[in-house]
């Protein structure tokens, strides 16, 4: 999604009409930021909300707290991949080295925090990974979400919105 | 009488190549004006950075008396767009198309006035149109 809506549009050459319009670049970028939001929101109250007549059809007893604080974790580790993924799109003309970047971070993330689970040399690895923060399990069974989960993906989030912001600002759009 | 568009000492360079070399064209209203040259020549360069679409890299551009990034925006609404490599969104059918740029930019035309008594077919997306 993140990689569409700007590298694929400049590709597709529709980034011409939004770029004709009396609008100002960074409206045009928080548009899309905004799009992501509101898409992941949507996701995420859709799938935590249905839990709760799958919770009754089933008869299990949930605690809407622990559900609650897994969904905010969620939309938090989600948001911060999608702004990363759109700091590349406004720095990229092509989607496949949004997906290329994107993607090549977060395999890396993962591959290092599976690797610092099994070597304990490299155990401080761990805190280089997104996927070390993003801890479900402790929020759906104990309720926790840990201030440095929060402060890492809103701090993730709001470097590559802002770096993505000053970039599609300021970059040439050839279309 | 106003200048419309006034582009001065205008240059862009692409890496060693110099795409537009210190351009300069005043246009006043009421004038039409044909932009000719051979491939290569800095055309469609140059009609990028009136829409600020790219920036220059020296010289000034001025539309509508409005220069700058954040001012070009807003002048942008008295100016029509139309680039042969463009495209439209590939699932938006027409209407769609001019509710949403009628929106954006603030007018209500009569394109879907006359679309209706031309009796086309504005719901077809643009990806089935031939």
């Amino acid at each position: 999604m993140a990689g569409n809506s700007i590298a694929g549009e400049i590709e597709k050459a529709t980034m011409a009409i939004t770029l004709s319009l009396p609008l100002k670049r960074g409206k045009i970028y928080m548009s899309k930021a905004l799009s992501g939001l509101i898409a992941i929101g949507g996701f995420a109250a859709v799938t935590t909300l249905s839990l709760i007549p799958l919770s009754m059809i089933n008869n299990v007893s949930l605690n809407y707290g622990h559900v609650l604080k897994v969904s905010i974790l969620g939309i938090l580790f989600a948001l911060a991949i999608y702004f990363l993924a759109l700091m590349f799109s406004a720095i990229y003309s092509e989607k496949s080295k949004v997906y290329f970047w994107t993607g090549g971070i977060l395999v890396s993330m993962y591959v290092a925090n599976i690797v610092s689970g099994l070597v304990s040399s490299l155990k401080n690895f761990q805190y280089v990974s997104m996927f070390h923060y993003f801890a479900a399990d402790k929020a759906i069974t104990q309720g926790i979400i840990s201030l440095q989960s929060i402060a890492v993906f809103t701090g993730l989030s709001v470097a590559s919105l802002a770096i993505g912001y000053l970039v599609f600002i300021k970059r040439d759009i050839s279309v | 009488m106003s200048n419309v568009l006034n582009i001065q000492n205008v240059t862009k360079q692409f890496g060693s190549k110099k795409a537009v070399n210190n351009i300069s064209i005043e246009l006043k209203s009421g004038e039409i004006y044909g932009f000719l040259g051979p491939n290569g020549a800095g055309k469609t360069t140059t009609i990028r950075m009136v829409m600020d679409f790219i920036r220059p890299d020296s010289g000034t551009i001025e539309l509508f008396g409005n220069s700058g990034p954040q001012s070009l925006a807003a002048a942008r609404k008295e100016v029509g767009f139309l680039s042969a490599e463009s495209a439209l969104y590939s699932d938006w059918n027409a209407r769609r198309h001019i509710k949403y740029l009628e929106s954006v930019r603030g007018v209500k035309t009569e394109a879907l006035k006359l679309a209706k008594r031309f009796n086309l077919d504005l719901g077809a997306p643009y990806k089935h149109l031939t």
